[in-house]
């Protein structure tokens, strides 16, 4: 392989300039925000024009720059990027340090099929490594040697790498697609709206006077309605109002859905999975199945009612490690069935079988406990909210306490954990569900919890760390928590394989 | 069921008395709760020098019991450090804490990242060192295992290492 500084197609300018832009609103949003409330007066729209055109200008120049100074050499176990205007970078990016490879296409590079190259590394997680305007074939090829390289690690280099032709025929036959439907039905049941209403119905009474200009603006005067109007036409109007936010909402929640989820399939082949789908930008995610760290199936309640389900594949998160924010791309699967869950989390861990796990319940004594550190709480905080207040000073502590109270049972309800074949379920939830499937073997650390009195009652706390996250269950019985802890630990000291 | 059957046929993984850290921590906890204590009084004394109005009459009444809540914490913290106490194991090494709320955690080595020793001021006063296992599982699990005397401290970081479970290693 050659070892010469090599230079991006010059349509990589197109992208640079396009994530020098958004740079440029996430780091100055309130500066901008601000210059703009600041001239908004006195500009001409062809003021406006030529100013928009000056940036527009700085930004391709600076792209320009940005890319006559870009260049990056491909050796057999490295990358070395070199970069920046002024101060110059220098990035060594070794092979072994590459966790994970992404492609994505954004719209503007489809019509020539190009696509950019993004490498997540676990050392320097917060610099995302990106190659920009690469021919498919090229980042393909790239991603092609690094697999290689990983493999040449693992095991002695084999002949894998000289049959792409073989693995080419099983990535024809995706795992899984998703219809657009089922897109809708994500972005559906995923949406924040009945989240904004439930948090935005207490802050109705603050919101009268912007409502009143909202009301005036479109011809209706509120004053005389208050006066005129029952109160059930009042109410109707207020549900109106928070129906059209509602309704705003699970419409941008859907649209976020279909672009970023349109057209997904789910594809396998030499020990990774890839995820293709995008609607305007076409995202690629790839993930090496032995990284799959936790397997999730998160149900809420509205993916309850349409008996669909969120697949989950998570690797481990940077975040956890290094605290830094970068997280490591996940592969989220949107309404999937349960058959089709069980398929592909037997596929991910082949001697697992989802239907097969027993559960174990958390004990009733979470109940009473919920009912003196969650429910008493809650009634004492209300009644002194509300002390002195005719009725609610007896209907707050009352409503609230209810409502804890059926929190507590539901979440009581939904705790518990079960073991499968050496891998581990935990189930939690509150009207939904979610489970977290892994294998014993991941686990990075065991805490059992006891206190005096779990401990005469033959109950103890089990808290599993794991590189993704950290799993607790509860008040179970103490000889079925240390059998878990046993075997977990167990698992990660005898097993050979790695947990990465 | 023959994996369940195998992984309960190993060893127990509670069974064992824990060794208790070193006598001199719980004189290092002691001294940290006074110096806490000290602060606090000194602050409460600022307070009242520059406001001197601030109403005392109630913390005068009370003041007597200082003196049996110092002493309660004192029992506490002696309690607290005492029921502290590790097992090294050929495998992995479990850290006990707790005197009502007692928690067991299990750090198997072959998922350890790396061991470090760090001692603050008051501990190289004493003599004492910090053993911290990190592992992927992220800073909040870091294993800590304070009050351990320095030559005990290296020696544990040593057999660790000698056990080849890292994970680098793999």
């Amino acid at each position: 392989m050659s070892s010469d500084w090599q230079r991006l197609s010059p349509l990589a300018i197109v992208y640079f300039a396009v994530r020098g832009f958004i740079q440029l609103l996430n780091t100055y949003a309130v500066l901008i925000a601000g210059v703009i409330a600041l001239t908004q007066m006195g500009l001409s729209a062809g003021q406006v024009v030529i100013y928009l055109l000056a940036v527009l200008m700085l930004l391709v120049l600076g792209s320009s720059l940005y890319y006559l100074n870009f260049a990056y050499v491909q050796e057999p176990a490295r990358f070395l990027i070199r970069e920046g205007i002024f101060s110059k970078k220098r990035t060594e990016v070794p092979f072994s340090k590459i966790q994970n490879t992404t492609l994505k296409q954004p719209f503007y590079y489809r019509p020539f099929n190009l696509v950019v190259l993004n490498m997540d590394s676990a050392g320097s997680s917060n610099k995302e490594v990106a190659l920009a305007a690469l021919s498919r074939e090229k980042a393909e090829a790239i991603q092609r040697s690094i697999q290689c390289f990983h493999q040449g690690v693992g095991h002695e280099p084999t002949v894998e790498d000289s049959e792409p032709s073989a693995s080419a025929d099983v990535e024809r036959a995706p795992i899984l697609t998703r219809s657009t439907f089922d897109v809708v039905l994500h972005g559906l049941a995923h949406n924040r709206a009945w989240f904004i209403l439930a948090v935005a119905a207490p802050l109705l009474s603050r919101m009268d006077q912007p409502l009143e200009r909202l009301f005036n603006s479109v011809g209706l005067d509120v004053a005389q309605l208050v006066e005129h109007a029952s109160v059930i036409v009042l109410g109707g109007l207020v549900l109106l109002v928070f129906a059209g936010a509602a309704f705003l909402l699970s419409v941008f929640s859907v649209a976020g859905a279909i672009l970023a989820l349109y057209d997904l399939k789910l594809f396998y082949s030499n020990g990774s999975y890839h995820r293709t789908s995008g609607l305007l930008n076409r995202y690629e995610i790839q993930m090496k199945r032995s990284r799959v760290q936790t397997l999730r199936y998160h149900q809420n309640w509205l993916d309850l009612i349409a008996n669909r389900l969120t697949m989950v594949l998570e690797p481990f998160s940077v975040a956890a490690v290094d605290n830094s924010q970068s997280m490591m791309q996940k592969i989220l699967l949107p309404s999937v069935t349960h058959a089709q869950f069980c398929n592909i989390a037997r596929h991910v861990y082949p001697d697992f079988d989802f239907d097969e796990v027993a559960i174990h319940r958390v004990s009733a004594l979470y109940l009473l406990r919920g009912l003196g550190f969650a429910v008493l709480p809650a009634m004492l905080a209300a009644a002194a909210l509300a002390a002195g207040i005719a009725l609610w000073q007896w209907l707050a502590p009352l409503l609230s306490g209810l409502v804890v109270l059926a929190a507590v049972f539901l979440r009581w309800r939904r705790l518990g954990v079960g073991m499968h074949s050496n891998h581990v379920v935990v189930r939690s939830g509150l009207v939904g569900q979610q489970y977290f499937c892994f294998a014993a073997h991941k686990v990075q650390q065991v805490k059992f919890k006891q206190s005096l009195l779990l401990k005469r009652r033959g109950l103890a706390t089990l808290e599993l760390v794991l590189a993704s996250r950290a799993l607790q269950v509860p008040l179970i019985d103490e000889t079925l928590a240390a059998d878990i802890a046993g075997r977990c630990v167990e698992a990660s000291t005898l097993s050979e394989q790695s947990w990465m | 069921m023959s994996t369940t059957d195998r992984f309960q046929s190993q060893a127990n993984y509670f069974a064992g008395e824990p060794q208790p850290l070193s006598e001199r921590y719980t004189w290092l906890c002691c001294l940290l709760l006074y110096v806490y204590c000290a602060v606090a009084a000194i602050a409460a004394a600022i307070v009242h020098f520059i406001n001197a109005k601030v109403d005392l009459s109630v913390v005068q009444e009370w003041y007597w019991l200082a003196l049996p809540v110092v002493v309660l914490l004192t029992v506490y913290v002696v309690m607290s450090s005492r029921a502290k106490g590790y097992v090294l194991r050929d495998h992995d090494m479990s850290f006990y804490a707790g005197v009502i709320f007692k928690v067991i955690t299990i750090q198997p080595f072959t998922r350890l990242q790396h061991i470090e020793i760090t001692r603050g001021p008051l501990e190289r006063l004493f003599g004492l060192a910090t053993l911290k296992l990190f592992s992927a599982g992220g800073a909040q699990h870091t294993m800590a295992i304070p009050g351990l005397l320095l030559p005990q401290a290296e020696q544990l970081r040593g057999r660790i290492l000698e056990s080849k479970g890292l994970a680098y290693e793999q």
